[in-house]
């Protein structure tokens, strides 16, 4: 960004000391060059008028005396021919002289003017004599020579020369000094502003280098400033974690990338390469094809970038990419995608790539570490309020359905019936498990019992069944089982903390004397009913009688019994104290469990003093599961009706909590009833209470341990 | 509900369509951004297309899920009658590609069920920028 902005106003000074240099090169030549070659021949040619001048200064006088050589001559009848000769060439040199210092700057002056008149004026008398080609002399009779005629006359030329030169002579010499002083003067100025131009010409020279030197530089430094943020971005593009590169509308790959997408995808070209190639294989067809789509749409003007983002089909996906070996492994990638806008259209989508498998696992790792941290915890507590004999056989029982469990599982089947007769016998047993682990208060098991009757409930809802639908609960069971052997080992620990503490053979009675009531006692009832009620909004109390007397090989079933009808009571049964009072009743509920032996054997009968059960609820409940057709239900009677809770998988309760509402409950009763060769009895009056009566034959006690 | 007159005045017209009474009720008591009104508010696609003949809404926010005719066939027939209109899907739908696909057919953005109070004016507020479609 920086860099775009800089170079504009780079490039302008760079044009403005071009458009400089030019101007100044333009003026040393304008200024300094021609006026200086003007100049020079100027001085040239003053020089040369100068020299001129100098050399003339004297041919006015060599003029009279070789004139008055020439009259001495012609005097004694001498040769003249050599005096002409010179005359002429005095006369031409002076002639071209004149000429050359007209022709000079100093042609001009008055003094030149006056000395070309003057010359004029002493060359026409000279002329006669410059022009003189007769003979001057003849010889005579009377001996010696005379002159001729044109001797005469040249003589008489020659006179009258004379005169004149000898009279003209000092104002001509006059005039060509002071043309000479001028000249002088004239070629000393001239060459000190030659030398003014010639110095102001390297002057500008020097301006003129020094400029293309800063321009040099200046275009070092923005080469130099390019190659830097070329750098930079290359730096950048290098060091980032993430993986950034353009698409363009083929949705191709740009040229330029940061190396970080070459350790994500482990390849190393991409430039041209297309978006589908590239996340070809590592993530399924539909989701590539939603995330093509998607790209599509930022493409488009309509949508909004922001209000899109929740739908980014690749926001997190898990990927199988190579890993460094020759396997793969998976990873999970978080892919950004954002508009890039040209100046009217949006030219790129930049496409951001982050690793994020090591958050992603971190997170899930913490959220089990921190689960089963609370199970452990919970676990723990839940253990310590539980006396260990009590936990140990609970944890004997709770294998023992689960082996029944496992046995169901096994069971080869073929038919859909058979699938859920298993389902709902493995239903009866967890939900055994499940009952005592909520007595002993062993919120892990209990948890984990519900989660598994969670599956198949689930199971029990689809119109049809496979044996593969039964895998998953083989997982649950292990699961299972391997929470019961945790528990397990931790009551060992604290069964030989408890042993290090008190006496060994103090704690070795009180097992034996405690073994014989684990469960059925009225404390461990009463806890239990209080907690339940606790979580309905209910009160309940617990009147219990001849407990105690429970033979120990009835304890489990008789427990398990109980604890069932207990949880039906407190959850159906027994109402809200607001409901309670309203109706005139005390606003606790009261739970009798009575316990008694006979000659024939023994019974149980369990009363609660709640709702009741209205027969026309269980019918429409029975109708709406399917049970009963609503012709039949119209027909039963009411006690057939009550028998209709024996049934397996019937409940009113809409909701499935821990405590009740799945319809197992009594079913199990009736089952374990039944595996006494027991019966069992319900009587019931809206609005007043349900009782349950159980009675077993005397053989059973003895018997039923051992099964 | 009348709606101040003048250009400069004009509040952007809203209209709600979701199935759930509830939903529509929450949408239209939460959204608080004062250059909104709603202007109408329908239970399915075919009502909705009735009501938006009748109340010409700017903004619309849009239930994918309904009975009688579905979000996105509906989104598809408000583009068509009133191309600059500007959608925003309300759903609860867990499917990305369907979701995408009612962007296809025009609408402009997407919030997932359940929102925020804050989410759905924050949504708003950005449907209400984008500028207009010529």
């Amino acid at each position: 960004m920086r860099q775009a902005m800089r170079s504009p106003f780079m490039m302008l000074r760079g044009r403005g000391a071009t458009v400089l240099s030019a101007v100044l090169i333009a003026g040393i030549i304008g200024v300094v060059l021609l006026p200086g070659y003007r100049l020079a021949r100027s001085l040239a040619a003053s020089n040369t008028a100068l020299q001129l001048v100098s050399e003339q200064q004297s041919t006015p006088e060599l003029l009279v005396r070789e004139i008055e050589l020439l009259r001495d001559r012609l005097a004694t009848r001498s040769y003249v021919g050599r005096n002409l000769e010179e005359l002429r060439r005095l006369v031409t040199s002076y002639d071209q002289a004149l000429a050359a210092v007209r022709a000079s700057d100093a042609g001009a002056l008055a003094e030149v003017q006056r000395a070309v008149e003057l010359w004029a004026r002493q060359r026409a008398t000279l002329e006669p004599l410059v022009s003189f080609s007769a003979q001057p002399y003849v010889d005579t009779d009377r001996g010696g020579t005379a002159l001729t005629p044109d001797g005469q006359k040249l003589a008489a030329d020659a006179r009258k020369a004379w005169q004149f030169v000898r009279a003209n002579t000092p104002a001509l010499i006059g005039q060509f000094e002071r043309a000479g002083e001028y000249l002088r003067r004239q070629a000393a100025g001239g060459a000190d502003e030659l030398r003014a131009l010639l110095l102001s010409g390297v002057l500008a020279t020097l301006v003129l280098f020094a400029i293309t030197l800063y321009l040099q530089l200046l275009k070092g430094r923005h080469e130099r400033a390019a190659r830097e943020s070329q750098e930079q971005t290359r730096d950048i593009l290098r060091s980032v974690k993430e993986g950034f590169f353009l698409l363009d509308a083929d949705m191709r790959i740009g040229a330029v990338w940061s190396d970080a997408l070459a350790t994500i995808f482990q390849r190393r070209e991409f430039a041209g390469l297309a978006f589908e190639e590239l996340l070809a294989g590592l993530v399924s067809e539909k989701t590539l094809q939603t995330a093509v789509k998607y790209i599509g749409l930022l493409r488009g003007e309509r949508a909004q970038e922001k209000l899109i983002k929740g739908i980014n089909p690749l926001a997190q996906v898990e990927v199988r990419l190579p890993d460094l070996g020759a396997g793969v492994e998976t990873r999970y990638l978080e892919f950004d995608f954002h508009r890039v806008s040209g100046q009217d259209s949006i030219r790129y989508v930049l496409v951001t790539v982050v690793d994020v498998t090591a958050s992603v696992l971190l997170a899930r790792e913490l959220r089990q570490s921190q689960e089963s941290g609370s199970g452990q915890t919970d676990l723990l507590m839940g253990m310590l309020h539980v006396d260990p004999l009590q936990l140990d056989n609970f944890l004997a029982t709770a294998r023992a359905n689960l082996k029944v469990v496992n046995a169901v599982l096994r069971e080869p089947s073929r038919e859909d019936d058979e699938f859920r007769s298993k389902i709902a016998k493995i239903f009866r047993e967890l939900h055994a498990v499940k009952g005592e682990a909520a007595l002993l208060r062993l919120g892990t098991v209990e948890a984990r019992a519900h989660a598994f009757e969670d599956v198949l409930q689930e199971l029990r809802a689809r119109p049809q069944l496979t044996g593969n639908d039964f895998l998953p609960l083989l997982l649950k069971l292990d699961e299972l089982l391997a929470h019961l052997q945790a528990l397990q080992e931790m009551s060992m620990r604290l069964l030989e903390l408890r042993a290090a503490m008190t006496s060994a053979a103090a704690s070795a009675g009180a097992a034996r004397g405690e073994m014989a009531a684990p469960m059925l006692t009225p404390g461990a009832l009463a806890e239990f009913a209080d907690g339940l009620a606790r979580r309905c909004g209910k009160r309940v109390q617990i009147v219990t009688e001849g407990l105690e007397h429970v033979p120990p090989a009835l304890q489990r079933p008789l427990g398990e019994a109980v604890l069932q009808m207990l949880r039906n009571a407190v959850v159906h049964g027994i109402e809200k104290s607001s409901v309670r009072e309203a109706a005139q009743k005390t606003a606790v509920g009261t739970v009798r469990i009575a316990f008694g032996r006979s000659s024939e054997g023994c019974s149980l009968s369990f009363e609660d003093d709640g709702a009741g059960i209205v027969a026309d609820t269980l019918k429409s409940a029975a109708v709406r599961k399917g049970l009963l057709s609503p012709e039949e239900a119209g027909q039963l009677e009411p006690r057939q009706a009550f028998r209709l809770i024996f049934q397996p998988g019937f409940s009113t309760q809409e909701e499935a909590t821990p405590d009740a509402g799945r319809g197992v409950g009594m079913d199990l009763v009736a089952k374990l009833v039944r595996e006494l060769s027991g019966r069992i009895s319900v009587a019931t009056r809206p609005g007043r209470f349900t009782r349950f009566e159980i009675r077993l034959p005397a053989a059973v006690e003895s018997v039923a341990g051992v099964a | 509900m009348p709606v101040p007159a003048g250009p400069a005045m004009r509040r952007l017209r809203l209209m709600i369509v979701d199935d759930s009474n509830l939903i529509r009720r929450r949408i239209e008591r939460t959204q608080s951004l004062p250059e909104l009104a709603v202007v109408g508010s329908a239970g399915n696609g075919e009502e909705a297309l009735e009501v938006f003949r009748r109340t010409d809404p700017d903004l619309v926010t849009m239930d994918l899920t309904m009975p009688e005719m579905d979000g996105i066939e509906c989104i598809a027939h408000l583009v068509r009658l009133k191309p600059e209109v500007r959608i925003l899907v309300i759903s609860a739908l867990a499917d990305k590609a369907t979701a995408i696909d009612a962007i296809e057919k025009g609408a402009s953005g997407f919030l997932h069920k359940p929102f925020t109070d804050r989410q759905l004016n924050e949504a708003l507020l950005e449907l209400a920028r984008i500028p207009q479609h010529a």
